[in-house]
């Protein structure tokens, strides 16, 4: 690729990634992204914690002989994914349209 | 030094002598029936992988799915690459010998793909090319990035193997009584004749059929255990009637607090640094179909370490003679799933069973052998050494010696590590990728200031970290080298050496940093967010 070419493709992605819209994107997907990172961090590191330090609290009943310890463990694999389906129902959504509006700004 | 000391207990191991004479009594198998199930159904999978590979025989077809597969069945195939064997009988093995504290294991290996979802899926979807190192070194000196990232991803590649190879190594010895470090030979020869000859083995369908016989094995066993004992709390009573209410509430782990969080750690961040699965995330068509697949994938593995702990439980109550029973066979427990297919289904479960878990290990080995010879002869010898430019076969040619180097040094590891539970050393595994590889992979995408200098002490810091407080640990220091005491008092040194990469990757690109790398920065956030650009800026 010559020069002068890419030095204008250097400038032009410049100005788009400064762009008001693209900084709204990035911003909007870490919200999102790190929002729902906090919400499995307190579901499974809450439980590698309770593990830690409070076995006599899983080790409670909770149904039967099943103890509170097994129930939590299968919750937070619930949670995991459920985690999981809301970040992909909102990134193939309202996240790829910005995503695409962008791009075709880009081709021009 | 260290492979001096290694070597005497190597060697000891080979030689069959009393050893073997003496443990031929606990095996319980050695059956017709059971062993002509059993390598039935591994030439029925090799057979699958032989005609599929034959079919996609170029080196695009490899991995990438191709617009003609839906995101299911790419879902699937992820799963496949992430479901091992050396999961399933290790998690069931821990669960049956120490009850609750396996469970952290089913429950950690799942709460990574969130994770990776939320940070890497589409990132790695934008910028990957072949290697991990791609990404990495998107915008740094390439040369250094490379050699460190290919150090990185061997010795994740190389444990991770282990483990499934310490798992190949019990079965067959179960199944056909060959002594333990001969089958570890004959594994470690299968592995190396299918990788070399095999070619295409992560095809999508190769993985598709081990994720489909993997489920279907497993789905199998769970039900069999719900069968017998009814409404399925009822097996949590008969659990606590025998084992006592400990087995269902935190033992071992909840003694060392530290430990299980550092272990919690490696399992929840593992995979963000495993490259083998990462890889996959490059041929999705579109993030779209990225996401969708993962989503697929977190779904059926998730269904997968759902029923494991039942199967492990089901072992502990069902296999006559319990827990003894089981750890006599393997003290790491690792034989509990076929031994409760045996009880459960006779001969022919178990040969099933064993089949199933072989033919997913020899998949899985062979892809992590190919993953580390492609790290060396495309990252070190094309894109180090020769600079981009050297004949296909040359290049072919390194990539063959480095599978054998790599598949005869898992094979003297896993033969050392004999009698160890392996979803524990998968999540030593774990806890090298997590440091290793992930820090400077997620630094490499969000932070501009990120500098080739930070790269290089990332890797280097976390690799090394990992690496000597496992050899200084319980697993390699006491149990294989034969000392009193570890020297490192964590059995999982996640908890330290991820946050150490970190603090090394943010300090060292602090003090030293890379201007050029800083400016391309933009290039590297249009391709991250929106898959443009980047390819088109004449950077490669």
């Amino acid at each position: 690729m010559d020069e002068p070419r890419a030095s204008r493709t250097a400038a032009r992605s410049h100005e788009l990634v400064r762009s008001p819209e693209f900084r709204r994107l990035v911003a909007r997907r870490w919200t999102v992204a790190l929002g729902l990172l906090a919400l499995l961090s307190v579901a499974y590191f809450g439980f590698v914690l309770l593990v830690a330090f409070a076995p006599v609290l899983l080790a409670r009943p909770f149904a039967g002989a099943l103890t509170l310890g097994v129930a939590l463990s299968i919750a937070v694999i619930g949670a995991a994914y459920l985690l999981t389906a809301g970040y992909v129902s909102w990134a193939n959504g309202a996240h790829d349209r910005e995503v695409s509006a962008l791009r075709s700004r880009w081709r021009g | 030094m260290l492979a001096g000391t290694l070597a005497l207990p190597l060697l000891s191991a080979l030689v069959p002598a009393a050893a073997s004479a003496a443990e031929g009594a606990a095996v319980p198998a050695r059956d017709g029936v059971a062993l002509s199930v059993f390598f039935g159904v591994i030439a029925l999978a090799l057979g699958v992988t032989w005609w599929t590979g034959k079919k996609a025989s170029t080196t695009l077809a490899f991995y990438t799915p191709g617009r003609s597969v839906g995101p299911g069945r790419v879902g699937l195939a992820l799963a496949g690459d992430y479901m091992s064997a050396a999961s399933f009988l290790g998690i069931a093995g821990l669960v049956a010998s120490e009850g609750y504290d396996g469970i952290l294991y089913a429950t950690g290996f799942l709460a990574g793909w969130p994770a990776l979802m939320l940070l890497l899926a589409e990132p790695l979807r934008n910028l990957g090319k072949f290697t991990v190192a791609d990404v990495v070194a998107y915008r740094l000196r390439r040369a250094p990035v490379r050699i460190a990232s290919a150090v990185g991803g061997v010795a994740t590649l190389l444990f991770y193997a282990v483990g499934q190879l310490v798992a190949a190594g019990d079965l067959v010895h179960l199944m056909t009584g060959t002594p333990y470090a001969w089958a570890e030979l004959l594994v470690g020869g299968a592995m190396l004749l299918y990788v070399l000859v095999g070619g295409a083995l992560a095809t999508t369908w190769v993985q598709i059929t081990k994720a489909v016989l993997l489920l279907a094995g497993v789905a199998l066993l769970g039900l069999l255990v719900l069968l017998q004992v009814g409404p399925p709390l009822e097996l949590y009573t008969r659990v606590a009637a025998r084992y006592g209410t400990a087995a269902l509430a935190p033992g071992a782990l909840a003694r060392n607090p530290l430990d299980a969080i550092s272990l919690g750690l490696a399992l929840g961040m593992g995979l963000l640094g495993l490259p083998h699965i990462l890889l996959r995330f490059y041929t999705l068509t579109d993030a779209k179909a990225a996401r969708t697949s993962a989503l697929w994938a977190t779904g059926l593995i998730g269904s997968f370490y759902l029923v494991i702990p039942a199967v492990g439980f089901g072992a502990a109550v069902f296999v006559p003679g319990g827990r003894a029973a089981i750890l006599a066979v393997d003290p790491g427990g690792n034989m509990a799933a076929p031994l409760l297919a045996l009880h459960l289904g006779g001969a022919p479960l178990l040969g099933f069973i064993a089949a199933v878990a072989f033919a997913t290990i020899l998949a899985v080995v062979a892809g992590l052998t190919q993953a580390a010879a492609s790290a060396v002869s495309h990252d070190v010898y094309l894109g180090v050494l020769r600079a981009g430019r050297a004949p296909q076969e040359s290049q072919q040619r390194v990539g063959q010696l480095a599978a054998t180097a790599f598949s005869a040094l898992a094979v003297g590891l896993s033969v050392l590590f004999r009698g160890q539970n392996v979803a524990f050393l998968v999540g030593l595994a774990f806890a090298i990728a997590a440091s290793a590889n992930f820090p400077a992979l997620l630094l490499s995408i969000v932070w501009r200031r990120f500098s080739t200098a930070g790269a290089v002490a990332s890797i280097a810091t976390g690799t090394a970290l990992s690496v000597g407080m496992i050899v200084g640990g319980e697993a390699v220091w006491v149990r294989i080298l034969g000392h009193a005491q570890p020297l490192v008092g964590l059995a999982n040194p996640c908890i330290v050496s991820m946050p150490a990469a970190f603090a090394a990757a943010i300090l060292v690109s602090l003090a030293a940093p890379d201007p050029e790398a800083q400016e391309r920065f933009d290039a590297e956030q249009l391709r991250t967010y929106l898959g443009v650009g980047g390819d088109e800026a004449g950077r490669r």
